[in-house]
């Protein structure tokens, strides 16, 4: 059985060699480049106040063919899963169901249960495998970009390093075993499958991520030097928000409170913050009025337990739904 | 080595079917004693049909003395049918043309005589052999 | 001996369809058994339960004394050659039988190289490059090698042209001739099976109509041929499967379990196609009765 999956599952296999390889490359040559730019930028050497070095070093990374690759890799990262789920998961039982092969496969002397257990375990294997090779080719290689962007932590970025692609790919792969099970029919399951990689993808940063390890609240004296947006909005409404931030956090609310812990939301004193007076009055007296920031945030030093956990619960969730396609198959598949 | 053929419309049982072809290949000297039947095999790999029949056919032959099975060699004809035959011929023709006579006289026309021939003819084989 | 397959009131129900309803059925072991019946009787759904691919709604079954599909030791005593026999299109005929070889403990791979060779087909050749009788003579290799002891086809002639079919089932035959395996083949037309089937089982409208030994059913059936006659007059013991009657005469084939005397009558033997037709055609006046009590209703 395991010489018959991997039979079936040839062609897969050399593409993804080949693909792997060819980023593997451009990876390889870019990369070159960049720790070039990262020593010679000065960034590479500097203890104290790198400041100038680093934008220096991200403002030729976006000049070059690096750009590219950056934003290229990025994609890859959740496209991969996504092709996944939908080439390898879908058509597991779905195209043996629809050929009618299942016949002439679950009559040799393999249950169903062991003929399903090989295809998962070398299947998903493989996934678990090239993902976590992509992925660790692809976070290395953008190590100096997002040290000195310090934002490998916010939404975007965090899913595409580390180890929760291999979670998503896992996920991916199983919701397509299963899709592909329960619809029977590839195509219609690869778009579901498509769906709900997405749905979960989406939802996971918006609503769940946040609260899987201990969100840090500070408030603290708004600092009037460095204030990012100071909005004054029709009818008087002002919005005023800091631009204070821990370096490389995950900024979840940041918002600026009276002393009575109240949203600041104005009005604005038409004699500071009229049309007339200039941007420094109403800063002035925007100062006087002894505002906090309020901020809530993931700080940096939370990456890898959030990859963790977030990876734990993706895991988990391919888990369980292997253990229902065991059942189907056994009890419910006729 | 003989092979045989089925006649699906003949109304004949196929076991019957061969075992007359075993008859009339002995009558006409194409079997003689000491050669060998074709292998259970190798009749249903010619003709497709189930190896129990053939089976049957080679058992009968044995009980009407025809041939013999020997375990583990195949099955053989001990008997031949040719000069016997021949030689009851003579006979058994005037006996016939006697019975006959007879038939007429006592008022059988052609087609009651046919009737009366082929219905006694195909009474099963345990009787004639 | 143990039949090899045993079923009691087995029933298969799909939403309100009745695919199968309440079968029983005992087959002897060392049969070249016929299912025969119109597109639609059940046949393959009965087939698929005795390999295990679906599971009855009610009822029992045995195949082999296990439960069908219930362990690896139960799979590689059926062998199974499915309806349109499938097989894996982009794959070799090799391929086939190294999958064979690898998922079967019982494999025979001389067997299997015996028969392609014999076959004259080309073990490189992709299963989807090879014609229909090519890839059910490819099937029948698999099913076999694995040298079962009860064989299931389900139609498998059917798509055939008739070199095709002889050619199949003469490998069937000197299989059988040389293993003694057990054999269940169905189809719709009993001209298929009348050759090589020495017990019979009828499937109409998801029932089983009559089953038997072929030549205990031969004996067993016969058509009266005489004066009209209403068919309850008849002595006791002679059952009336399918009557005609014109104004003068009646045709009826009946089923009787002591020879008939009656002189009024001509008696003839049936062939097995003259009896299954019989049985489908009682199976259809059956419907008709019950369509027209439920609209008298």
């Amino acid at each position: 059985m395991i010489w018959f999956t991997w039979r079936q599952f040839r062609t897969q296999t050399w593409i993804t060699i080949g693909a792997l390889a060819v980023i593997a490359v451009a990876l390889a040559i870019t990369g070159h480049n960049l720790a070039d730019l990262w020593t010679s930028s000065g960034a590479a050497t500097c203890h104290t106040n790198c400041g100038t070095a680093v934008s220096t070093f991200l403002h030729e990374v976006r000049g070059g063919v690096g750009d590219k690759v950056y934003n290229f890799a990025l994609a890859l990262m959740y496209v991969v899963p996504a092709l996944i789920g939908i080439f390898w998961g879908a058509p597991l039982i779905a195209r043996e169901l629809e050929a009618g092969t299942h016949r002439l496969a679950w009559n040799q002397s393999v249950t169903r249960t062991r003929w399903l257990a090989t295809k998962l375990t070398i299947v998903g294997g493989a996934s678990a495998a090239s993902v976590g090779l992509l992925s660790w080719a692809v976070t290395s290689w953008a190590h100096h970009i997002d040290h000195a962007n310090a934002n490998r932590i916010t939404p975007l970025v965090y899913g595409a390093r580390g180890v929760v692609p291999i979670g998503y790919a896992l996920f991916a792969f199983v919701v397509g075993v299963t899709m592909g099970m329960l619809i029977r029919r590839t195509v219609p399951a690869m778009a579901a499958t498509l769906a709900i990689y997405i749905a979960a993808v989406v939802s996971m940063p918006l609503w769940i991520r946040a609260h899987l390890a201990p969100v840090r609240h500070t408030t603290t004296p708004l600092d009037l030097s460095r204030i990012q947006d100071l909005m004054i909005k029709p009818r008087g409404a002002m919005e005023v928000v800091s631009g204070v931030i821990p370096h490389g956090a995950w900024v979840l609310t940041n918002t600026s409170i009276t002393t009575t812990g109240q949203l600041f939301t104005g009005p604005a004193n038409p004699q500071y913050c009229g049309e007339n007076q200039g941007a420094t009055a109403c800063l002035n007296w925007v100062g006087s009025l002894g505002l906090r920031q309020d901020l809530t945030y993931q700080p940096a030093s939370h990456f890898w337990p959030l990859q963790f956990t977030e990876t734990g619960i993706f895991l988990a969730a391919a888990v369980l739904l292997a253990g229902f396609c065991f059942w189907w198959t056994r009890r419910r598949l006729t | 080595m003989i092979e045989f053929h089925l006649d699906g419309r003949s109304g004949v049982a196929p076991y019957m079917q061969l075992i007359q072809q075993v008859r009339q290949a002995m009558r006409l000297g194409l079997l003689t004693e000491g050669d060998q039947l074709p292998t259970v095999k190798d009749v249903v790999a010619k003709v497709a049909i189930n190896p129990n029949t053939v089976l049957k056919a080679y058992r009968e032959l044995e009980y009407a003395g025809l041939v013999a099975a020997r375990p583990g060699v195949g099955t053989f004809v001990i008997r031949t049918l040719t000069d016997e035959s021949l030689a009851a011929h003579g006979p058994l023709r005037e006996e016939l043309r006697g019975w006959l006579a007879r038939a007429r006289a006592a008022g059988l026309d052609s087609e009651s005589i046919e009737a009366l021939f082929v219905t006694t003819f195909r009474t099963p084989i345990e009787e004639t052999a | 001996m143990s039949p090899v397959l045993q079923a009691e009131g087995l029933s298969k129900r799909y939403g309100r369809r009745l695919a199968l309803s309440d079968c029983t059925l005992a087959i002897p072991p060392g049969r070249v058994v016929g299912l025969v019946g119109p597109n639609g009787a059940g046949k393959t759904t009965l087939l698929h339960i005795a390999v295990g691919l679906l599971r009855p709604t009610a009822g029992r079954i045995e195949v082999l004394g296990g439960q069908p599909a219930s362990g690896a030791a139960q799979l590689a005593k059926v062998g199974f050659v499915a309806q349109d026999t499938p097989t894996y299109a982009g794959l070799s005929i090799a391929d086939h039988l190294r999958f064979g070889a690898h998922t079967n403990p019982g494999w025979d791979q001389q067997v299997a190289d015996d028969r392609i060779t014999t076959l004259g087909l080309d073990p490189s050749q992709k299963a989807g490059k090879l014609s229909g009788g090519q890839r059910a003579q490819l099937a029948l290799t698999l099913a076999i090698a694995k040298r079962p002891d009860l064989l299931i086809l389900d139609e498998p002639v059917a798509r055939l042209d008739p070199l095709a079919r002889r050619e199949f089932l003469q490998g069937l035959m000197a299989y059988i001739a040389d293993h003694g395996a057990g054999v269940i083949l169905s189809s719709h037309l009993v001209s298929d099976l009348e050759r090589v089937c020495d017990y019979l089982i009828v499937l109409v409208a998801s029932r089983v109509r009559v089953a038997g030994e072929v030549d205990d059913l031969l004996a067993g059936h016969c058509r009266l041929t005489g004066a009209r006659r209403d068919p309850a007059d008849l002595p006791k013991g002679v059952e009336v499967i399918e009557g005609s009657h014109t104004d003068r005469q009646s045709t009826l084939i009946v089923r009787s379990t002591t020879p008939i005397d009656d002189p009024s009558f001509t008696v003839e033997q049936i062939t097995l196609e003259d009896l299954v037709l019989a049985y489908m055609a009682q199976a259809a006046t059956g419907a008709v009765r019950t369509a027209a009590l439920e609209t008298q209703r």
